[in-house]
């Protein structure tokens, strides 16, 4: 079955200016191309896994795959931008709770007008109460929801990030190595958990990671890995379908 | 929005909390900083506007001494000085080489009044003829000096030759430069028999001189090579008037004339104890002779007793043994004398050398042991043979001036003493035989009038003698009474001091035994005293007197002193003002309160209570003092006391103080001006100095402070970088929401950080900061302190203004840092 792309990469080259710190602005500064000439598709549903060395620009490869960031050379499209984050780094606001935090894009933004009033007219989290319970039960966070990110474990706050992710429904989840500083539990633990979101939700998971192929292979749908400015498919799980 | 605001307001407080923290510190520092540096600008100004001591009234014994046998071996110099503060040292400097060396004499202080304290140096003259050149010295405590020079001309002491018409060393201040000192036989236009007078010349450097004599120059008295010339004129002088002029060659010619008078006259002597002919009584250890001229003498001796003595040496005058002992009889002396140059001279004296007896005396007046109301007395005598009369009073230890060649006199006038003097009259005759009566005169001071004596009696054990003192022969004295009561059981000494010779009523006081705790008793009560007592006089007078006297105090109590503390011209704006007065009265202090205000009307003045700090506290008499509270600088507060004594009667006492926190203005004494030009530029640029590091010290830290929160901002903002990914991809907030979100949120933040931070640091640290800097310029720079004008309070004004400014840059400064960053990680 041929599945239809939702993020077309052609042609792409990245590149970013690198700055030596000075004391008041930077004092030089130089261009580093990581990636070139790359053609890539994301295809609707499938769990994609991008590996690669240290530096080698996969979070790069991340950020204009999610239009955070512009490609210096090529064209990237999108069936639709609906886009969750998943990061090693805090994308939770540490004076939040991790209620308030998954329901944050609710409180202002797109989401609150669309959703304000359902958030505003029910008991504590209104018509999103059913669905959220069903994502703090299946993603094992109920017993974190009052804490402040600080005192929950990166694992907790990955899981919450994802759950935020699941509950504005956003189609694509890009995940910019979460797994970073787990333990192997919690990696793994982690990884079930976007397993869970690509076949139980149907999201599709871009997982830039720099986790071993065959640990890979039995959660991504894909793998690719970047190599001498460009990717190279390690595995495709359809394809050897 | 302000949800989110809420929750980050309580969650980082660090962010406002370290702004506190960080910017009263800052503000602080700024604070202390301008402070200190205001403080230098002062000193510098007041030491541009202030010197060292006053000196005034500078006075020599004169400033031209002739030479003469009585001429003084010293000068005295005496001057004024005043300083605001304490003069540590004054000196006066003198020189008799023109300042190549220069002697300082330290001053004794003569007296002090309210001008200034006046200082007496003694300069020693050493040599003749001579210019003595001074000048007067003196610093004070805080460091300053000044001296007093005559304008860089020096006062001077010339000593010449009497008979000069014109003065030797005249002050040409061009010749004296040169000439130093010269010396020439006996001094210019003195009269010589030496044909060769030795010359001395002193210069103030090596020059070559020349000699012209009466307009004859000569080759061989040219000299050079020296400074100090010793000379012997190699032609002699001609009789009469002589011409000398010294050449001296340095830069130009200066020639200088003098006169001496060579008079190869007869000479002479003179017998200064007797005359030719003359009768002796008196038996002689020595006899003295004087000539006109240096010579040598022989004196030979003829008669019941021989003798003869030869000088050794030339002089003017000599003294011969006395050759004749105790042997009377008709003696020749002869006496030859010779000079330098061939002249002689003999002299024959035909002396009789007779016996004497004791002469006697009669005193006619005052008759022995006789009492005189006089201050002095005439002694009136006669003797038997002329004799030398004197009369001394052995208790005053004075004597008449002695009256010559008298058989009857009244001696002038000898000054008695109260009581009883012993005077003797001594009478010597012309062979030194002496002799004295001793006489016992008593002298009485004073009279008094019988019906007017009066006795009444005060609390605390006292009496007071009322005496009407009708006449006085001495307008010092001391009345002597001695009161006893009719039981004759005590006995009580009075005595008074009468100064100034006014008659009238004087009252006595002593003590008599009464306890203290009756004292009470007497208030309104008449107290009798065994009825009578007896009072008498030295004079052995007797009076009854009755001692049933009634005691009423009536008068509020009285102010003995007045003090403050700080003293009244050091009181500042930050001074606690102590008033201190010593209160007195007959019954005791009840209490005192004080009323000041800052009006001499003393419109809604402020009240509070005065404190009694001395002892006993029963009485109340002593010190009462009250703290006023600190005034601004040129303020002036007017107070007043009311003061009650323990029988409820009042008095009032009004002062006044002002504040300055510059120097009192109304202070005298204080020259403007620093008279050293060095110490001035030492002073300036140490200042100068200390200001230009402070500017330097203050840059830098802004530098760094705006590095420092560029760095701040920088790094908060990269840390903010997941935030703002939040906020822009997930809340999909647009770029100017969350500008304007970073912009309250700085905004909000700095300004509690640097309000409260500014409010703490200017209203608590800076006082803090500058009392530590105000403690330690006072402990490391002793009285220095008082040129600094620390003052926190003044400067407030224009420091709030800076302040503002100063948040204001920074607030801009940081909006800019934010705007920048923000705009970066937006993209």
């Amino acid at each position: 079955m041929s599945q239809k792309w939702v993020i077309k990469l052609e042609n792409v080259t990245i590149s970013y200016r690198v700055e030596k710190p000075g004391a008041l602005r930077p004092r030089s500064s130089k261009i580093f191309t990581p990636l070139e000439g790359i053609f890539l598709d994301v295809l609707e549903g499938e769990f994609l896994s991008i590996s690669g060395p240290n530096g080698s620009g996969k979070t790069s490869l991340l950020n204009v795959m999610s239009g955070v960031k512009s490609p210096f050379k090529g064209r990237v499209s999108w069936q639709e931008k609906s886009f969750g984050f998943v990061s090693q780094d805090q994308f939770l606001l540490p004076e939040l709770t991790i209620a308030e935090n998954i329901l944050l894009p609710f409180y202002f933004g797109k989401e609150s007008h669309e959703q304000g009033s359902v958030l505003d007219t029910h008991d504590r989290y209104g018509e999103l109460g059913q669905v959220l319970e069903t994502y703090f039960a299946r993603f094992k966070i109920e017993d974190i929801l009052e804490k402040r990110p600080g005192t929950c474990s990166i694992g907790q706050q990955q899981r919450a990030l994802l759950v935020r992710a699941l509950t504005m429904d956003r189609k694509i989840i890009f995940a910019d190595e979460p797994e970073q500083n787990l333990d192997s539990d919690g990696r793994i633990e982690l990884l079930e958990s976007f397993l869970e979101a690509n076949r139980e939700f149907g999201k599709t998971i871009v997982l830039v990671t720099q986790e071993h192929p065959d640990v890979l292979k039995r959660y991504a749908t894909r793998g690719v890995k970047i190599r001498d400015l460009g990717l190279v498919e390690i595995f495709n799980s359809e394809s050897a379908a | 929005m302000f949800w989110l605001f809420g929750k980050r307001f309580s969650f980082e407080t660090r962010k406002y909390t370290s702004g506190i923290i960080l910017n009263a510190g800052v503000t602080a520092l700024v604070i202390a900083m301008l402070v200190v540096a205001s403080s230098f600008l002062s000193a510098s100004y007041r030491a541009n506007g202030q010197q060292g001591p006053r000196i005034f009234s500078i006075m020599a014994t004169a400033s031209t001494l002739d030479l003469s046998l009585d001429m003084p071996r010293t000068v005295n110099v005496t001057c004024g000085i005043s300083d605001y503060y304490p003069v540590e040292k004054v000196l006066l400097y003198y020189s008799t080489d023109f300042w190549k060396s220069r002697v300082s004499v330290a001053g004794t202080v003569l007296s002090s009044n309210l001008t200034g304290t006046y200082y007496q140096f003694t300069i020693p003259l050493l040599q003749v003829p001579e210019t003595y050149l001074y000048f007067l010295w003196a610093n004070n405590s805080v460091g300053y000096f000044s001296y007093a020079d005559n304008q860089h001309y020096y006062y001077s002491i010339l000593v010449q030759n009497e008979n000069a018409s014109v003065p030797f060393n005249a002050q040409d201040p061009k010749l004296l430069h040169v000439i130093q000192s010269m010396q020439i036989g006996y001094g210019n236009g003195t009269t010589t028999r030496n044909p060769a007078p030795f010359i001395y010349v002193e210069l103030n450097e090596t020059s070559p001189i020349s000699l012209v004599l009466n307009g004859n120059p000569s080759d061989s008295w040219a000299f050079t090579g020296n400074r100090i010339y010793n000379l012997t004129l190699p032609m002699d002088l001609t009789v009469g008037t002589n011409l000398i002029t010294l050449n001296v060659d340095q830069k130009r010619i200066f020639s200088f004339n003098f006169t001496v008078i060579y008079s190869p006259v007869p000479l002479n002597i003179t017998s200064m104890n007797f005359a030719n002919n003359s009768v002796v009584y008196n038996y002689m250890t020595n006899m003295t002779f004087s000539a006109n001229d240096l010579v040598q003498a022989h004196v030979t001796t003829t008669g019941p007793q021989v003798g003869t003595w030869n000088s050794t040496t030339y002089a003017t005058s000599f003294t011969v043994p006395w050759t004749f002992g105790q042997v009377y009889g008709n003696y020749t002396i002869g006496v030859s004398i010779n000079d330098h140059y061939g002249g002689s001279f003999t002299e024959t004296y035909s002396v009789s050398f007779q016996k004497s007896e004791f002469p006697w005396i009669h005193v006619d007046s005052p008759a022995n042991g006789s009492t005189v109301v006089a201050s002095n007395i005439t002694i009136t005598a006669n003797f038997t043979e002329a004799c030398a009369a004197v009369a001394s009073n052995l208790n005053t230890t004075t004597s008449t001036p002695i009256i010559q060649n008298v058989t009857n006199v009244t001696l002038p006038a000898l000054a008695l003493m109260n009581g009883w003097n012993y005077i003797q009259v001594n009478a010597t005759n012309l062979a030194n035989k002496t002799t004295s009566v001793l006489l016992r005169v008593n002298q009485v001071l004073y009279s008094t009038n019988n019906g007017s004596r009066d006795l009444y009696v005060v609390p605390g054990g006292t009496f007071h003698l009322v005496v009407n003192v009708t006449s006085l022969v001495v307008p010092n004295g001391t009345l002597r009474y001695a009161l006893v009561n009719s039981s004759g059981l005590t006995c009580y000494s009075v005595s008074l001091n009468i100064t100034g010779g006014e008659l009238g009523y004087y009252t006595m006081k002593a003590s008599i035994p009464i306890p203290l705790a009756t004292i009470d008793m007497f208030y309104n009560y008449t107290l009798q005293f065994n009825t009578t007592a007896i009072i008498f006089n030295e004079d052995g007078q007797s009076f009854h007197v009755l001692v049933s006297y009634l005691y009423q105090d009536t008068e509020g109590p009285t102010v003995s002193e007045e003090g403050f503390s700080p003293g009244v011209n050091s009181i500042t704006s930050s001074n606690y003002v102590t008033i201190i007065l010593d209160l007195n009265d007959l019954t005791g202090v009840k209490n005192a309160s004080i009323e000041y205000a800052t009006n001499p009307s003393l419109a809604t003045p402020t009240k509070a209570n005065m404190t009694f700090t001395g002892e006993p506290v029963s009485n109340g008499i002593g010190d009462w003092v009250v703290t006023l509270p600190p005034y601004p600088n040129s303020t002036t507060v007017y107070f007043k006391v009311l003061m009650y004594d323990v029988l409820n009667n009042s008095a009032s006492f009004t002062g006044s103080y002002s504040v300055h926190d510059v120097l009192n203005p109304n202070t005298d004494q204080i020259i403007p001006g620093v008279i050293n030009q060095t110490f001035n530029k030492a002073i300036n640029g140490a200042i100068g100095t200390l200001i230009a590091i402070m500017v330097m010290i203050l840059s830098i830290f802004i530098v760094i402070f705006i590095t420092i929160n560029d760095q701040n901002v920088k790094r908060e903002i990269f840390r903010e970088s997941d935030r703002l990914f939040t906020l822009k991809h997930v809340c999909e907030l647009s770029e100017k929401s969350i500008r304007h979100f970073y912009y309250i949120e700085q905004g909000l933040q700095d300004l509690i950080g640097y309000g409260i931070g500014i409010v703490m640091g200017f209203v608590v640290l800076a006082p803090v900061f500058v009392w530590i800097i105000k403690i330690t310029l006072i402990s490391w720079t002793y009285n220095f302190q008082t040129l600094f004008f620390l003052s926190y309070s003044a400067l407030g004004s224009w420091v709030g203004l800076l302040l503002v400014l100063f948040v204001l840059s920074g607030l801009l400064i940081k909006m800019l840092q934010v705007d920048r960053h923000v705009a970066k990680m937006g993209h």
